[in-house]
């Protein structure tokens, strides 16, 4: 455990967990799948927001973050996985997917919502 | 003027002066760290609970007071007027949901972390709490920007 490059057996599901995580979060942006919705003018919760209202997916789309780093961490409590994934070389690389992910998804977000928003200055 | 969203407002700030401290002691003891110079692992312990604490309250808050923001402050002014400060709060909003998402890996990730720890996850470890710091800092700014083009409950909203 104390290898330099080793990771510590107990955090496999927790990064396990981000890289999910953040897959599940950009699904959510890219793909627009059913997100719990409120809509402020009427005060009313849905999952199928109407195109003329506004509709905020802020509420729901943590959820899909959340949900998605939940099954990640149960993934890797399956022993097999979580064993192979303990490995040094696999930890290593793991760890280095999560942060490629958490960055691609960051920098993803603040490219498209910049662009966006910046060309209707 | 409305005084319960600017209650809400006014707490947000408190409980987010709290977390940018916390994060940006968190972030020091971080790049500290990456660089293997030691540090004490109560204080980093400290930190990460102060962040996380402070993280999910100042988060709550700002979800409670955001249905008075769309209506009032940016569909009312900010989309038509000010559309890159919308872009700006579109960016934080995105990055504080991520970062629920990596304080959940990396609140309890803190634990096994000791001054000398090293290893992949180690690595991991502080490259999230600079991250989290970044994602702290870009939402206070965000918010202040905000909030002086137009504060929720506030004269014309």
């Amino acid at each position: 455990v104390s290898d330099p490059g080793y990771q510590d057996t107990r955090n496999v599901p927790l990064v396990l967990g981000l890289v999910v995580g953040c897959v599940a979060y950009m699904t959510c942006i890219l793909f627009t799948p059913p997100v719990l919705c409120y809509l402020p003018e009427v005060q009313e919760w849905t999952f199928s927001a109407p195109p003329d209202r506004i509709a905020m997916r802020y509420f729901g789309m943590p959820q899909w973050g959340i949900g998605g780093f939940v099954i990640g961490f149960f993934l890797a409590r399956v022993r097999p996985i979580g064993e192979a994934l303990a490995r040094p070389a696999a930890s290593r690389l793991l760890a280095r997917v999560a942060a490629t992910a958490v960055m691609g998804a960051l920098l993803y977000v603040l490219v498209k919502e910049l662009s966006h928003w910046g060309s209707l200055t | 003027v409305e005084f319960g969203p600017k209650v809400l407002l006014l707490l947000h700030a408190a409980a987010a002066i709290v977390l940018i401290g916390g994060a940006t002691h968190n972030g020091i003891l971080a790049v500290k760290q990456l660089l293997g110079r030691p540090v004490r692992r109560q204080l980093q312990q400290l930190y990460a609970h102060v962040v996380g604490c402070a993280y999910l309250i100042t988060f709550s808050i700002g979800l409670l007071n955001y249905p008075t923001f769309r209506l009032d402050v940016r569909k009312a002014y900010l989309d038509e007027h000010v559309p890159l400060a919308t872009g700006f709060f579109e960016v934080k909003e995105h990055w504080l949901a991520l970062g629920l998402v990596i304080l959940a890996c990396y609140w309890p990730m803190s634990r096994t972390m000791h001054g000398g720890k090293r290893g992949s996850d180690a690595w991991l470890h502080h490259v999230l709490g600079i991250v989290l710091t970044v994602i702290v800092w870009l939402a206070m700014l965000t918010g202040l920007f905000v909030t002086a083009i137009r504060p929720v409950g506030g004269v014309g909203s």
